[in-house]
């Protein structure tokens, strides 16, 4: 039986001459059997309102077959840091230490907070680079200015405050010089082998396939109100309703003269007659989830601490990233009708120099947060590391609140 | 000998050329690139005076690899997909949004190259016992080759990996032929490189604040010292095929099969318009000495997306250029009036849709591939038949008693006599039937023929007789001797100008041929 990977294994492989990669390879399935099929993530088509699976042509065994793309490199790693968000709500004791960077905002009375663990460019995202901090501007923070400078041949301070940077990836686009560029060191997806894919242009279209839907109202298939009624019932419900729906239902409302009614099927009222207009799934022959933790990139990266040092910061990273990727594992919850099961066991493989491969067993999440507290430790005694949870709490730019759209031009 | 193997451990591979399409091959410039990286910021980098810098062994070994480009390549079996499905993306900076700031959102739009394999890049003679140890040192810390999306796992060997393409080290960018044109470092590639990054670490930062409007600022590496090789395919020569080259060139569009005639028209107009009085009878078909006509000459065909070739990256169907054995003066001439090529336009039919329709851009760069290498070799298991695609015109009326068992026989004929089978001297009913006994003698066999019956022949022919009698019609057969499982073929009184197409269609061993295989 194989063994997991250990502190030495990753010290190891962050050593310089270390490991080139590990990989994490798994075999799904539809839970519900091999006759199901599963809704992959649903992509827009430009100038389309009608949504699209994102299909590819990939190498099995040899042979190229059609692909779907159920869900993409940035939405796993998404997946990754959800699961380390949870941990944290959830008070864990290794991850509620991990440091961030938070953004909030007040909204009405309510206090919204994002984190580098949100926000999609991490610590270098808009949000937080707009962001005040005692009413001064962020950027001008010695601390967050420290963070915009770190390089990879020092990036003790980023490891220091936003370590979900180094991980997951993230890149200080809109500077004109000293940019943060870091690539993500885990990256993978999950793709499923299938037959038929649709072809929505060209001499003989042939659009996706299409699943039913229809609304059936318990008290009758068309509700109609007068048009004060309705309107009474929209502002009853504003402050729940979208600004373009409550306006869309204050103009319909507006349109009724007198006793004349109009259908309340804007406020969800009403049933919907059968229409082919849902992406249906996809059948499936083989689903496989691949991912890949490159030591290689992680080699890359220095802190300033002296060659055991770097090796125990970067282990640290490693060790973060591995409780992410368990934790992600572990819920196979994608989205609905997306119900997958493990078919087999997960192979973990550690790449060695040569050509050599380690045949490892996965980590479940307690041996991957073991590990994790260990490679603390050894980064607190090696390098000096000091992880205490939020470093910088910072105060949202309202002009950017304001800026908010509710209704999203397009979405996936 | 000594190889660099990168082996991509997803599968496939990412990454764009300077002018955003997508980049299908990693160039040696960017292995050059990826071994920089592992060397300045990897474990082996030593301290310089501005930061990390590689040590003097990777240096030279970089110094090394830009005057000595790998002699031979192995390019693994790549499929291109190019998606419909658009991302949407938080880009993580500040725009505008109903005039107030907002965080901007972007459609991220990609293709992915499929990989079965790894690639590797091989020295013939190996470099210095220092370069090969710090090339075999540096190869584990490159981490990725194209986007961090590609993870590769990189190793040096001194096995040899059978390569499929060779370094021309004669060929310029229009020398033409089949061949894949790959960015190499030139001398002073590190030097450039090393420099821009300087720059970018230490330049003026400007206003460090969020503005009201941002954008990405995203600099192109500097491309000074980086230059065009030419790595033909290995162990080639020139075949004895009716068209010994190809050369593909993307379009942004589909066009129906119906269509195809009057697209590939409509592209041999603007050939011709391009080159002018000096488009050679290789083009225009006008022989000065009737006597002197070739069996065939240069023919356009339209190849769908669908069909088992690899198209260049990105295309959703591709003009493809048939060049019969020429001499190099004239065939130069073509490569210059394809490599020239930005769009088609075709003339409006009735009824027919906008503008739009009848446009097709040209959307990438032109590739050029062996007659006898264009389709894919067929899947383990199966038998390789073929299948016109459009359908064919018979060249002649044919004589007495003639089906188009008969007409697809000749039409081989006319073909291959020259190249194939022997030429036939005499006319009329002589002439052809000596062909259709020769290319029976070459074991080609029909096995299924189907008229199209429809009025509009015009789909079909590019130049219709007012008197005469035009009968398209499908084609199943098999070619026998007449070339090989991969070769280009077209057929038909149209079969330069977009019909006649001869499509692989591969059966399962022990099947029979579909009653209607189109």
């Amino acid at each position: 039986m194989s063994s997991i990977i250990g502190l030495e294994d990753l010290l190891a492989a962050c050593r310089s001459g270390g490991a080139s990669c590990l990989t994490s390879v798994t075999e799904l399935a539809p839970a519900a059997g091999s006759h199901a099929s599963v809704a992959p993530a649903k992509f827009a088509v430009r100038n389309s309102d009608v949504g699209t699976y994102a299909y590819e042509t990939r190498f099995d065994g040899g042979v190229a077959a059609d692909a779907v793309v159920i869900d993409s490199k940035q939405s796993q790693n998404n997946r990754c840091e959800q699961g380390l968000v949870a941990a944290i709500v959830d008070g864990h004791d290794v991850l509620s230490r991990l440091p961030r960077v938070a953004v909030s905002y007040r909204v009405g009375d309510r206090v919204v907070e994002l984190s580098d663990l949100e926000l999609p460019h991490r610590v270098f995202d808009g949000h937080i680079r707009a962001a005040t901090i005692s009413g001064a501007p962020l950027t001008q923070d010695e601390r967050y200015r420290r963070v915009r400078d770190a390089h990879p041949g020092d990036a003790f301070a980023l490891l220091q405050t936003s370590p979900a940077s180094l991980v997951f990836g993230s890149w200080d686009s809109s500077r004109a010089t000293r940019q943060g560029r870091w690539r993500s060191v885990l990256v993978g997806e999950i793709v499923g082998f299938c037959s038929g894919r649709p072809e929505p242009e060209g001499p003989e279209p042939k659009g996706p396939e299409l699943k039913g839907g229809a609304r059936i109202d318990p008290l009758g298939m068309r509700i109609e109100l007068t048009g004060p009624a309705l309107k009474e019932l929209a502002d009853r419900q504003r402050s729940e309703l979208s600004r373009g729906t409550y306006d869309k239902i204050v103009k319909s409302a507006g349109a009724a003269k007198g006793e004349q009614r109009v259908k309340a099927s804007p406020v969800g009222l009403g049933g919907i007659p059968p229409t082919l207009e849902a992406l249906a799934g996809v059948a499936c022959s083989k689903i496989v989830r691949s991912h890949v933790l490159s030591f290689a990139a992680l080699r890359q990266v220095r802190f300033g601490k002296g060659a055991e040092g770097d090796a125990a910061c970067r282990a640290l990273l490693a060790a973060l990233a591995l409780a992410a990727l368990a934790r992600s594992d572990g819920e196979l919850v994608l989205r609905a009708n997306c119900d997958l099961v493990e078919s087999g066991p997960t192979a973990v493989v550690l790449h060695g120099r040569g050509g050599t491969q380690t045949q490892l067993s996965a980590l479940s999440v307690e041996e991957a947060d073991a590990l994790l507290a260990a490679a603390l430790t050894r980064a607190e005694q090696e390098a000096g590391v000091s992880w205490n949870g939020v470093v910088l709490a910072v105060d949202g730019d309202p002009a950017i609140l304001a800026g908010a759209v509710e209704d999203e031009a397009g979405g996936n | 000998m000594f190889t660099l193997r990168a082996t991509p451990l997803l599968g496939t591979y990412r990454g764009h050329r300077p002018d955003a399409t997508p980049e299908t091959i990693p160039s040696v410039a960017r292995l050059h690139a990826a071994l920089l990286c592992a060397a300045g910021f990897g474990p082996r980098a030593v301290a310089g005076e501005d930061g990390w810098v590689p040590c003097e062994a990777d240096e030279a070994a970089l110094r090394w690899v830009e005057e000595n480009p790998p002699t031979e390549m192995r390019i693994p079996q790549l499929r291109v997909s190019r998606q419909d499905a658009v991302a949407y993306r938080n880009d993580g900076t500040i725009g505008p949004v109903g005039g107030a700031r907002g965080i901007r959102t972007l459609a991220k739009h990609e293709s992915v190259t499929a990989v079965d394999g790894p690639f590797t890049w091989t020295w013939r003679e190996p470099p210095p016992e220092p370069v090969a140890e710090a090339l075999r040192a540096l190869c584990p810390d490159v981490p990725h080759l194209g986007t961090a999306e590609c993870p590769v796992t990189m190793e040096a060997a001194e096995d040899d990996p059978e390569p499929t393409h060779v370094l021309d080290r004669e060929a310029m960018p229009f020398s033409g032929g089949p061949g894949t044109m790959l960015d190499v470092p030139a001398p002073g590639r590190l030097d450039e490189l090393v420099e821009a990054h300087r720059l970018r670490r230490t330049g003026r930062l400007g206003s460090d604040r969020a503005g009201s409007s941002e954008r990405s600022a995203s600099p192109v590496p500097p491309r000074g010292a980086v230059r065009p090789a030419m790595y033909r395919p290995a162990g080639r020569t020139v075949a004895e095929v009716p068209w010994p080259e190809v050369l593909l060139v993307p379009l942004d569009r589909r066009i129906h099969e119906r269509d195809r005639v009057r697209w590939c028209v409509a592209a041999h107009k603007a050939l011709i318009k391009m080159l002018d009085a000096a488009a050679p009878p290789l083009l225009t078909g006008v022989y000065p000495d009737p006597g002197t006509r070739p069996a065939n000459r240069l023919a356009l065909q339209i190849l769908d997306r669908d069909v088992p070739a690899r198209l260049p990256a990105g295309a959703r169907s591709a003009l493809a250029v048939l060049l019969p054995p020429a001499a190099p003066s004239e065939l130069e001439l073509i490569y210059r009036a394809v490599a020239a090529l930005r769009n088609l336009t075709v003339g409006r039919r009735r009824g027919e849709a906008g503008e739009h329709a009848r446009q097709a851009r040209v959307s990438g760069a032109v590739e050029v591939v062996h007659g006898d290498a264009l389709w894919l070799e067929p899947a383990p298991g199966t038998v390789r038949v073929w299948r016109s695609d459009p359908p064919a015109v018979p060249d002649t009326r044919g004589q007495r008693g003639w089906t188009f068992t008969h007409a697809a026989l000749l039409s081989l004929g006319f073909v291959w006599q020259g190249s194939g089978i022997a030429r036939v001297h005499g006319r009329g009913a002589e002439r052809d039937h000596a062909l259709v006994d020769a290319v029976n003698a070459a074991g080609a066999v029909v096995l299924r023929t189907d008229p199209v019956r429809r009025s509009t022949v015009q789909h079909y022919a590019h130049h219709v007789h007012h008197d005469a009698v035009v009968r398209p019609y499908r084609v199943a057969l098999g070619l026998g001797q007449l070339g090989g499982p991969c070769t280009v073929q077209a057929i038909g009184q149209s079969r330069h100008l977009g019909g006649g197409l001869l499509v692989p269609l591969d059966v399962a061993e022990g099947s029979p041929v579909p009653e209607h295989p189109w």
